[in-house]
């Protein structure tokens, strides 16, 4: 109710205003992000990693920094991709590839390092390949470790609360 | 009347909010009414490109990727133009202007911009006028801006109360200066 006090105080453009300071805090975090994820062609450019199935090269918790683009994808190269049934991001090596020569299509096989088998135990049910619509992104970069925070809070869903509670009573105490 | 305003002294950036409420105050008083067009250009600029990220938001959330790649190539485009053109907006056709009013009765309109220099408490105006368009009659019309400097001492007494008479007779020095004095 305070809005109405305001907006007759000072007008419906300090209120306007004020709410295009808040809101574009927001809109230009969400567009940066936006902007890097057309740039990699990836929906997900900046993933954590959830198992330790690519030790000793990657381990639960690192970050990665993705980049998918258009061109093939080779033998050798370490990719994400997502199959359709889970929401969950998986990072594998590229084992086998298999290009249709007329349409350039492409097949591919992946395998963890750490893993004894291939990904087709993985796949959905009767796939036997994974093609380059389902990749993500191929990991260009990363930061050990840096993700742990976002592992934590999805494995003890009370540290939210907590997180949440600590930034809202740290704004209270501060200047305005 | 007026409120009594009590501000901190040792902050420069208080001491001349302080001096632009009270000028805006002065020349509302005097029959100008404020004129908004600095701040719609960036309204309209900001929720415009506002707008654009939440329907990319919006379809991007319901639908997967690559079937709204094109949607969000267009939204990050043009928050980005949005954007720079508010950012120039700002800084070479606004500046220091944070009040502009017309009087309809003298036919003139005043701009007042406002600068301090890091750690100096001096509080530097700038005064401009020019015609309302379209009007007939010449109004008094001055090309030249009018700056004046005077350290805030000069309008806040020790405890950091703003002395608004004096801080109001001194700026009816300087409004009447900006309307007497002849362009070279």
């Amino acid at each position: 109710m305070e809005f109405l006090s305001q907006a007759k105080k000072f007008g419906v453009r300090s209120l306007l205003l004020q709410g295009l300071t808040f809101l574009s805090v927001l809109t230009s975090a969400f567009m940066i992000w936006k902007g890097l994820s057309l740039f990699t062609n990836s929906e997900s450019p900046v993933v954590v990693v959830l198992s330790g199935s690519m030790k000793p090269a990657y381990d639960r918790g690192d970050i990665l920094f993705l980049h998918n683009g258009f061109s093939p994808i080779e033998v050798g190269e370490v990719v994400v991709y997502k199959l359709n049934d889970k929401p969950i991001p998986i990072v594998h090596r590229v084992m086998k590839v298999h290009t249709e020569s007329e349409s350039g299509e492409q097949y591919l096989l992946t395998k963890g390092d750490n893993n004894n088998a291939d990904d087709r135990g993985l796949y959905n049910p009767g796939q036997m390949w994974i093609q380059r619509n389902e990749i993500i992104g191929r990991v260009k970069g990363f930061v050990p470790y840096a993700g742990m925070g976002t592992i934590w809070m999805n494995d003890y869903p009370y540290l939210k609360s907590v997180l949440l509670g600590t930034l809202c009573v740290l704004s209270l105490f501060s200047n305005d | 009347m007026q409120s009594k305003v009590v501000v901190n002294t040792s902050s420069v950036g208080e001491l001349k909010t302080a001096c632009d409420a009270g000028l805006k105050e002065f020349l509302k008083e005097r029959g100008y009414e404020e004129m908004h067009t600095h701040t719609d250009v960036k309204l309209v600029l900001g929720y415009l490109g506002i707008i654009f990220c939440a329907v990319d938001f919006a379809y991007s959330w319901k639908y997967p990727f690559s079937q709204t790649k094109w949607f969000s190539y267009i939204s990050v485009s043009v928050y980005a133009v949005t954007s720079a053109l508010a950012l120039i907006y700002s800084y070479v056709v606004q500046r220091d202007t944070f009040f502009v009013g017309y009087n309809k009765a003298k036919g003139h309109i005043v701009s007042a911009g406002a600068r301090t220099e890091r750690n100096e408490p001096t509080y530097r105006l700038t005064l401009t006028t020019r015609p309302i368009r379209g009007r007939q009659d010449p109004p008094v019309y001055n090309s030249k801006p009018l700056e004046m400097k005077q350290p805030f001492a000069a309008w806040f007494h020790d405890d950091g109360e703003f002395a608004r008479q004096k801080f109001n007779s001194d700026i009816d020095t300087a409004i009447e200066a900006l309307f007497t004095k002849k362009t070279e």
